[in-house]
């Protein structure tokens, strides 16, 4: 579903962000990339979205390729970006209605609004809410909603639980879950080890631009991953 | 801890794009206007003592015979200040060239200088760039510095400190000041090292005080535009919205409420057409002819005989009566011209609700150049007028074959010799010569500007301290 | 795909307090503006008015052709309310006569030099001024500021082409600046129906309907500047600071600085040169009327009396007097009208002095949109140099179809009734009755006989009907739209090439643009 082959960044400046860098997420998958800040994490992200080109390799969603197709690519995923304003004038329902039509939704009654509302754990009455007056968790809720109207086969998530309260971050996990369920390709980069652990099918490991591990549930459900983690990064130190 | 608060402000400011572009603009706009002006000051100055200098010769030419003193034409030119590269004043456009005899004087005319085709235009003076570009510059530097640090997150962490808030906008303020003065000083620098440099331009110790003296009013003016913009910025809670509101302000009080004056100026005078002017004139004329038939100068009062031995010959009547002629010609050109005057200062005086008109108004009368320079030149012209004509008089009643009778008809002097014809020495006719108000004499005329342009500093300050005492910062 | 952002944007940028502050100001200024400048217009107009019915009843009372010398009256410019140009700058009447040929100027017909310090007042101003900087305001934050809200990354992760976001960004800025520009022309359209005395011909309609166009095609260049500068940064007030300053050299430093250039370039030539030469031309001609006055000297008895534009006319004279004003006028006037033919010639030469630096002022001025803007407006409001042109060309003809119509009355100036009413015979008559005077014996019979001759002089006044000028040439004065239109075209077009030039260099940049947050 979303294959990364051989993924290669170095930018203008020489810094190598990522290094033939290569996994899959298959649909009904959770794939939580793991690292500290400037691993590669979000730059896989953009060349998915076809913010920035890659030196060499490939990152196809649903065998488009993301740097040749674009716009092709981009029909089968959604996005969920860390931390976003959304446009605060609107209400709430004026900001998914824009989106989906975006994403070619055309035709929308008032009962999905509603449904992707309650599917996120919204409030109904909040789509008449202006974002402005929107928390940072409904916000996040939101975001979800809008990848959730689109329903697409994949879904980029990019730090997705960073500043979260621990119940809105538990109700978010409560959300990946249903969608898992549904059979969406989901890729999620974090740095929160802790939920990763909860929820992730498989954890990739990223240290400077390299995919140094790649662990299975079953790896890590009796090991401790922050142990495998460290220990990841240690050895990466001394190779 | 103020110092602490102006030098973080400083830093911050340094270090940001619109400083260093202000910088770039402000001096390449100082820079271009100090060559403009050494340019074209020395071909003023040269022109300018060219034609005094042919009006003097020909002065002297008319020495050999006191009476054609009193009929030669004087052509006086309005002299090129200095400080006109401080403040110029729109002199380019204003009449500069006052033509007269002892017995008349004719309206003031503007002999080539100006391209009536192209609109209105000011050189790039100091008063312009300041009141113009810095002003603007003043409100891009104040615009976020309460709201912007809001948003940032910064102030309620100064806050958090131990510091008093009045302490914190002093800081503030100066901060900016400083930031905003570098730039300025550094162009005037450049500016006066260019005009300072060329050979012909010479600034006495007047001249340096006034310099001084003007660049004090501009620190004045200039702080009215950061304290507003300080004062507009402790009132919103979004840098966006204080731009808006701040740029719409500096459009209304720069640009729009300046140019309402010329309107103003049309509607509170009727000003005659020169066709009434003229008519004005003649039916002036008719009245005296009137009076002449009427016999109230004397009897053949309007008629010319060039024998003086004939009856119909009546020097004294025929003098009353010429010289009443001039006088109504002159009164009714005078009270034009004042209205004229009077007309143009009506504009300024409505408009000084704008700083700009004030500070403009105030460059100008130190400067001594724009309208007031008009206006004193004027004056001075008409005393030497009066001057001359004394001497005349004098030297007149020294010749014992002369009628003494001074009145402005040529025929009647070479006819019956109604002034004396003898030749006087050159160096004892009074001369013409522009002189420069003394600086105490300036600020005199300035004071009200002055005042005003303090009264607008302390009402923002006021309106900015009181607002920022009760900002939420949240 | 482009409708739809379209749409969202302009929504979102209805909402804005800048798009609410701006619309407001506009209107109001509009609305401050307009009634003052069209009281003004009225103003003038009724002091038009006055001065045309003055010329008439001056016509109406002249007696010999010699003193037909009417003013013509230049009609103030209704649209000089939209935008002002030369309207005040440049005198307003031309005097038709004999020995001059009128031309343009500033300074000799009355108006106020003081006055000149002021600048100009008009309701492009406000467009100029306020609605380009809220172009500025609407459009600096298009782009940094999705990209820092982190929407921008949001809807290019949706299907949709860089090229359709920035299109749709265009489509609603412009519909968004459409709204305070239309509300501003309707309110200061409607104010003129407050003000019964103005009317507005058809083609005035048509010249305020081109000049909205062009209002449009100037706020989408500015929009467009905006546009470039906040696809080419990252940070919405950095965008803005840019935007601004080159708001503030487009706006005051290259007008201004233009005129300057010009004046460097192509100085002007000395006044003296110019009283110079006419000072000779002068001299030629007098020398000619001296040599004239010599060949036709004589002596001749008369009085003269006043008569219509300030002027004498001989009343009676004797004899001798007749044939030495016809011989006279037969000989002078046409010198006269032969060296007004010189004289315009040298003052046309350091006019056109002047248009050569004008128009290259004009130049350097049209790298700034707002001044190729105040000129496009000016050329369709009719306040600009050509039509100031155009106006003094047709006195120039007027003045000549005056002087043919002379000539032909007055058979080449060779008829009495061109400079005198008196019969032979009438001289005499009035000698008769002023002999007693010169043997009068004492004050109160000269008097007498003064009086005497002045009720007869009165008579005589009285007696001379004014000449029958129906025939008189009009004046005729009929600016053409299609000319202005064509005046304006060349700038219309730089205008909206700057307009798309921006874009483009603004669709480069954002193809280019990194949409990632820091």
């Amino acid at each position: 579903m979303i294959e990364i082959d051989e993924l290669t960044k170095r930018y203008e400046d020489g810094v190598l962000a990522l290094d033939h860098v290569s996994y899959k997420v298959e649909p009904g998958e959770i794939f939580c990339l793991l690292g500290a800040n400037g691993a590669g994490k979000t730059t896989t992200i953009n060349i998915l979205l076809d913010f920035i080109p890659p030196t060499s390799g490939s990152a196809t969603i649903d065998g488009h390729d993301c740097n040749k197709f674009p716009l092709e690519a981009k029909k089968y995923v959604s996005y969920v970006s860390e931390n976003v304003q959304l446009y605060g004038m609107f209400t709430a329902r004026q900001n998914l209605a824009f989106f989906a039509e975006l994403a070619g939704k055309t035709g929308l009654k008032k009962k999905d609004y509603d449904g992707v509302m309650r599917t996120v754990g919204l409030p109904e009455k909040a789509l008449r809410m202006r974002l402005k007056h929107f928390s940072k968790g409904m916000r996040q809720k939101l975001g979800i909603a809008i990848a959730l109207l689109k329903d697409p086969p994949a879904i980029l998530m990019d730090e997705p639980t960073s500043g979260l309260d621990p119940t809105s971050a538990q109700e978010f996990l409560a959300q990946l879950r249903r969608l898992r369920e549904r059979g969406k390709a989901i890729l999620m980069t974090t740095h929160d080890i802790f939920r990763a652990k909860l929820i992730a099918d498989r954890v990739g490991i990223m240290k400077q631009g390299r995919l140094v591990a790649i662990r299975k549930k079953q790896d890590f459900k009796h090991a401790d991953l922050e142990e495998i983690y460290m220990h990841e990064m240690q050895a990466a130190e001394t190779v | 801890m103020i110092w602490h608060i102006i030098r973080k402000e400083m830093l911050e400011n340094f270090l940001s794009l619109r400083f260093i572009l202000s910088l770039l603009l402000i001096i390449s706009l100082f820079a271009a206007g100090g060559f403009v002006f050494v340019d074209e000051y020395s071909q003023q100055l040269q022109d300018y003592w060219k034609k005094t200098n042919k009006n003097l010769s020909g002065l002297s030419e008319q020495s050999s015979q006191l009476y054609e003193l009193a009929f030669y034409k004087q052509r006086i030119f309005r002299k090129t200040k200095t400080l006109a590269l401080c403040a110029e004043g729109f002199e380019k456009s204003l009449p500069n060239c006052f033509e007269f005899d002892v017995f008349t004087a004719d309206l003031p005319e503007i002999k080539g200088q100006s391209n009536f085709t192209v609109p209105h235009f000011s050189d790039i003076d100091w008063v312009f760039v300041i009141s113009l570009v810095l002003s603007f510059v003043a409100l891009v530097f104040a615009y976020d510095s309460i709201c912007g640090e809001k948003e940032a997150g910064t102030l309620r962490l100064m806050l958090a400190g131990a510091i008093p808030r009045h302490k914190v906008l002093f800081g503030k303020y100066f901060g900016t000041m400083v930031t905003l003065g570098i730039p300025l000083l550094i162009g005037l620098l450049v500016n006066l090292i260019i005009v300072v440099s060329s050979e012909d331009i010479v600034f006495d110790g007047n001249v340096w005080l006034k310099i001084f003296t003007i660049i004090l009013l501009s620190f004045l003016y200039l702080s009215i535009f950061v304290l507003l913009g300080l004062f507009i910025s402790s009132r919103t809670a979004h840098s966006a919205n204080c731009m808006v509101i701040l740029l719409l302000l500096w459009v209304g009080l720069v640009i729009l409420i300046p140019s309402f004056g010329r309107i103003i100026s049309d509607a509170s005078y009727d000003m005659p057409t020169q066709e009434e002017f003229e008519r004005m004139k003649g039916e002036a004329h008719d009245q005296i002819d009137q009076n002449a038939l009427n016999g109230k100068y004397g009897p053949f009062a309007s008629s010319f005989n060039p024998d003086l031995d004939s009856p119909y010959a009546n020097p004294p009547a025929r003098a009353r009566f010429d010289n009443a002629l001039a006088d109504a010609q002159n009164r009714i050109t005078e009270g034009h011209h004042n209205q004229m005057l009077a007309q143009a200062f009506v504009g300024r005086n409505f408009t000084c609700i704008s700083p700009v008109v004030i500070y403009q108004r105030a460059g100008e009368t130190i400067a001594g150049t724009g309208l007031n320079h008009c206006v004193n030149l004027y004056r001075q012209i008409r005393q030497y007028q009066a001057d001359l004509k004394e001497y005349i008089r004098s030297k007149d009643s020294e010749d014992p074959e002369s009628l003494h009778l001074l009145s402005p008809m040529k025929m009647a002097v070479k006819n019956w010799g109604t002034i004396s014809k003898q030749p006087v020495r050159f160096d004892s006719v009074p001369k013409f010569q522009e002189r420069d108000l003394a600086l105490g004499e300036s600020l005199k005329l300035a004071i009200w500007d002055i005042g005003l342009l303090i009264l607008f500093n302390l009402v923002f300050f006021a309106a900015a301290y009181v607002s920022f005492l009760k900002y939420d910062v949240r | 795909m482009i409708w739809k952002i379209a749409k969202k944007e302009f929504l979102l940028n209805l909402m804005t307090f800048k798009f609410a502050v701006g619309t407001i100001v506009c209107v109001v200024l509009t609305a401050v503006f307009m009634p003052v400048l069209v009281s003004d217009y009225q103003e003038r107009l009724k002091q038009y008015n006055g001065a045309v019915a003055a010329n008439e009843a001056e016509l109406r009372k002249v007696k010999v052709y010699k003193n037909i010398t009417p003013t013509i009256y230049r009609c103030p410019n209704v649209l000089s309310v939209f935008s002002e140009g030369l309207e005040k700058r440049l005198g307003y009447s031309a005097k038709i006569e004999l020995d001059n040929i009128p031309e343009m100027s500033a300074v000799s017909t009355g108006l106020n030099p003081y006055l000149s310090i002021y600048p100009v007042l008009d309701v492009s101003l406000v467009f100029k001024i306020v609605m380009s900087v809220l172009a500025l305001l609407v459009a600096y934050d298009v782009i940094a500021g999705e990209r820092e809200r982190g929407t921008l990354k949001l809807v290019l992760s949706g299907t949709v082409a860089r090229y359709q976001v920035l299109a749709g960004k265009f489509l609603a800025g412009l519909a968004t600046l459409v709204i305070p520009l239309t509300m501003a022309f309707i309110v200061g359209v409607l104010i003129f129906e407050f003000f019964p005395l103005v009317d507005l011909a058809g083609s005035d309609w048509v010249r305020i309907g081109l000049m909205y166009l062009a209002s449009l095609i100037f706020l989408s260049a500015m929009y467009n500047v905006g546009l470039l500068f906040s696809c080419l940064v990252k940070k919405s007030p950095i965008s803005l600071v840019l935007g601004l300053f080159v708001w503030v050299v487009c706006v005051i430093v290259i007008p201004n600085g233009s005129g300057y250039l010009a004046r460097k370039i192509q100085p002007l030539e000395p006044e003296e040169k110019l009283e110079s030469e006419l000072k000779l031309v002068a001299e030629n001609r007098d020398r000619e009327l001296k040599e004239i006055n010599k060949k036709i000297r004589s002596s001749w008895a008369g009085s003269t009396a006043g008569g219509a534009f300030n002027k004498n006319y001989i009343l009676v004279c004797d004899k001798r007097g007749l044939e030495h004003w016809k011989k006279s006028s037969v000989l002078k006037e046409p010198v006269r009208i032969k060296y007004a033919d010189k004289f315009l010639e040298v003052k046309q030469k350091h006019l056109s002095n002047l248009f050569k630096q004008k128009y290259l002022a004009n130049n350097f001025s049209r790298t700034s949109p707002i001044s190729l803007f105040e000129n496009i407006m000016s050329a369709l409001a009719g306040t600009d140099l050509a039509r100031a042109q155009y106006f003094m060309d047709r006195v120039g003809m007027h003045r000549n179809s005056v002087v043919a119509y002379v000539r032909s009355k007055t058979a080449d100036f060779s008829s009495l009734s061109y400079f005198t009413r008196s019969k032979e015979g009438d001289w005499e008559e009035g000698q008769k009755i002023l002999e007693p005077a010169v043997d009068a014996t004492n004050e109160a019979e000269r008097k007498r006989v003064l009086d005497a001759f002045y009720k007869w002089r009165d008579k005589k006044i009285a007696e001379t009907p004014a000449l029958d000028l129906q025939d008189f040439p009009q004046f005729i004065y009929q600016p053409s739209l299609a000319r202005s239109f064509s005046r304006a075209i060349p700038e219309l077009a730089l205008l909206t090439f700057i307009s798309v030039l921006f874009f483009v260099l603004s669709f480069v940049a954002f193809m280019r643009y990194d949409v990632r947050s820091d």
